[in-house]
């Protein structure tokens, strides 16, 4: 199963919605200009500070050493370019991308704060990076796969952009293992979440889409494939939370 | 049964932590690159496989290819065999191996090649001098109590042997199980004999009888 927009249709999903391909952007762009500023409270507040440790899987399992080359796709507010930054030392680069300027301002800010300052930052579209082939160790992208319009172009861009033997690490919330929970993810999700939206950023709807998005996601088994489709090998999916969210693990062999 | 990715996650991250304390360990797992070594408990019921790549060792459920080697074994028999190899020793004591032995060999030497010094893991967390007291602090306390517990040991001991007489003396205890092999190997020679006069069978020639019946 691909992701990509229904090429008769011209239409793709935003949320439950089917949308003409060429509004979706515009459209995930409304959202994150209005959750930019409170984004990092909300994650902490509807993950209950645990996206913090899911992070920090990735930055662990990234294994990114010093001198290595680093993009940090969708990186929005930052948190993984402030940490790949420390592990890649001066002799490295961490690039932190997102194609949302509010995001990307925020992110600045954040890391500015932190004293982390000498880092490039590229307002660029996934599903074309605009870096020659080869140029990266390792590149993330830390939930920002489900909100980018054509999935599969977006893992072959990424996969351009990578060294051979380079990793790509996608962080996303994806499908529940057990019934049980998936029953009260979803009450979560639909009930609670967007009255947290409105309540903490006065901002229901973009919740709202936020939940609905995660339900449109491929599952872990459909966006493995999908990686193993876009040239990636020796994926593998690691399941956090019982499955509210996966990292999928892929390589650049050749 | 292959184990849960999130252990070899687990797994990779410590083991590539630790093997990146040596530079010339990174180096030869790039040599080795693409090679793969299978771990498995010796029921089969975990598994999981150890493959080499440029910057250090990647840890999968599943072999991406048919490994060079297989190795099965307790953990503890690993552990023992890692103890082993630094002390220079070259097999593999309770553990199966099949296939590349010299490649498994290789890894043990990688991985006993870095050895552990806990001053260097503290250092950035605690300053270098810290460090060195602290873990010179530290080795003092466990010579301290090693000894003391041995002291006692032997103390408890004599006190039991020689005053109390609950426990018995290395010595005494041999001499004792030698005189009961003694005993024992007489008993039977006796029961033989008895088991023969019952039956009624001849006694063997003599060399005095033989003599007579000349």
């Amino acid at each position: 199963m691909s992701d990509s927009p229904k090429p008769d249709s011209g239409t793709t999903h935003f949320g439950f919605e089917q949308v003409p391909v060429g509004e979706k952007r515009a459209r995930v762009a409304g959202v994150f200009d209005s959750v930019a500023s409170k984004y990092d409270l909300m994650n902490d507040l509807m993950s209950l500070g645990v996206h913090r440790l899911w992070k920090r899987f990735v930055i662990d399992l990234a294994g990114v050493r010093s001198g290595e080359k680093v993009l940090d796709v969708a990186g929005g507010t930052g948190d993984l370019s402030r940490e790949f930054a420390k592990s890649v030392g001066p002799r490295g680069m961490v690039v932190l991308s997102d194609i949302n300027a509010a995001m990307l301002g925020e992110g600045r800010r954040r890391l500015a704060d932190r004293g982390v300052v000498n880092l490039p930052i590229v307002q660029a579209n996934a599903e074309c990076l605009p870096f020659a082939e080869g140029s990266f160790d390792c590149i993330t992208i830390g939930f920002g796969l489900r909100n980018v319009t054509d999935k599969d172009k977006a893992l072959r861009s990424m996969c351009r952009a990578l060294k051979p033997g380079g990793r790509l690490l996608v962080l996303e919330f994806s499908k529940p293992t057990s019934e049980g929970l998936s029953k009260i993810y979803d009450q979560y999700s639909f009930k609670l979440l967007p009255l947290m939206g409105r309540l903490v950023a006065n901002d229901e709807a973009s919740y709202r889409y936020l939940a609905e998005s995660i339900r449109m996601h491929p599952d872990q088994a459909t966006l493995k494939s999908m990686m193993d489709a876009a040239g990636f090998g020796r994926t593998q999916v690691y399941n956090l939370t019982g499955g509210v969210v996966a990292v999928h693990r892929g390589f650049r062999l050749e | 049964m292959s184990t849960p990715p999130v252990l070899c996650a687990a797994a990779e991250i410590a083991l590539n932590r630790y093997l990146r304390r040596e530079p010339s360990v990174i180096e030869d797992c790039a040599r080795l690159s693409g090679r793969c070594i299978e771990l498995a408990l010796p029921s089969g019921s975990l598994a999981l496989t150890l493959e080499f790549i440029d910057s250090g060792v990647r840890v999968m459920p599943e072999p991406p290819n048919p490994p060079q080697v297989r190795v099965s074994g307790s953990p503890s028999a690993l552990m023992r065999s890692l103890s082993l190899a630094a002390e220079g020793g070259t097999h593999f004591p309770g553990l199966t191996v099949e296939g590349d032995a010299e490649l498994l060999a290789e890894f043990r030497d990688m991985v006993t090649r870095v050895g552990f010094d806990p001053e260097e893991w503290l250092a950035p967390l605690l300053g270098g001098v810290a460090a060195h007291r602290l873990v010179g602090g530290l080795r003092k306390a466990f010579d301290w109590t090693r000894g003391n517990t041995r002291r006692m040991a032997d103390h408890g001991a004599e006190y039991l042997r020689e005053e109390t007489y609950d426990l018995a003396r290395a010595r005494d205890v041999g001499e004792w199980m030698d005189e009961v092999d003694d005993t024992r190997d007489a008993l039977e020679r006796l029961e033989a004999r008895l088991k023969r006069l019952e039956s009624g069978a001849e006694p063997r020639a003599t060399a005095s009888t033989r003599l007579r019946d000349a």
